[in-house]
């Protein structure tokens, strides 16, 4: 299934895009979702770690199912900040 | 209560009316300022980019944790995007209770989450270019 995904700082210099598009197998997940990521854009592979996923506006571990009317977007780490 | 992203100037005194009654005793207040330095470089300027909607719902998701933890359910936080300059506003917090130590506590807690969890990115200007600062990586588990 074809899912878009919001691109955010970081993410969005990466792509070139505010939103894109993958193909994630149907009933997949946010891992699957990561692995479709990399292949396409091999720079998020290697920051794959750092970067969080949100789905419908809520963070959601590798495990969390994805389905095609969800909204999804690529957190890298925010701006935290020294205590 | 006060709760959202904005493209124009704090105002604290709006945050801090927001809070203030009859009930109240004691308001504190956090201001984050833009500064003109960061890891040892001059900035000179910095861009903060949201994604907005998500933010608004965890900082509201903050503001419940407060009312949970504290008691303080008077709280209004607003958080600046856009092109900031140095000494402005980035993010102003006004947290209100009937009794001083419940205000500061809401008030620490909520900057400390806010940096934590609420998609708000910061782009530093400097003498070397820009850079995004990444301080935080999110851990997807435990918010």
């Amino acid at each position: 299934m074809r899912v878009r995904i919001k691109c955010f700082a970081w993410a969005r210099e990466v792509t070139g895009e505010d939103e894109i598009e993958l193909d994630i197998p149907e009933g997949g997940t946010v891992k699957e979702l990561r692995e479709s990521l990399g292949e396409k854009f091999p720079s998020f592979a290697q920051k794959m770690e750092s970067i969080a996923v949100s789905v419908n506006q809520e963070f959601a571990g590798d495990s969390h199912s994805v389905s095609a009317g969800d909204e999804l977007a690529l957190i890298p780490p925010i701006s935290g900040g020294v205590r | 209560m006060i709760c959202r992203v904005v493209e124009r100037p704090i105002d604290m005194s709006v945050l801090v009316n927001d809070v203030a009654g009859d009930d109240i005793g004691g308001v504190c207040t956090f201001i984050g300022l833009v500064r003109n330095h960061s890891r040892g470089q001059r900035v000179t300027h910095l861009e903060y980019h949201a994604y907005p909607e998500m933010s608004e719902k965890k900082m509201r998701q903050v503001i419940e944790e407060i009312a949970e933890q504290y008691g303080v359910d008077r709280i209004a936080v607003e958080h600046r995007i856009g092109t900031l300059q140095i000494g402005e506003i980035a993010v102003g917090i006004a947290a209100s209770s009937a009794h001083r130590d419940a205000a500061f506590k809401a008030c620490r807690y909520a900057i400390d989450r806010i940096k934590q969890i609420v998609p708000i990115w910061k782009k530093e200007f400097g003498d070397d270019g820009a850079v995004w600062v990444e301080e935080s990586p999110v851990d997807a588990e435990t918010p």
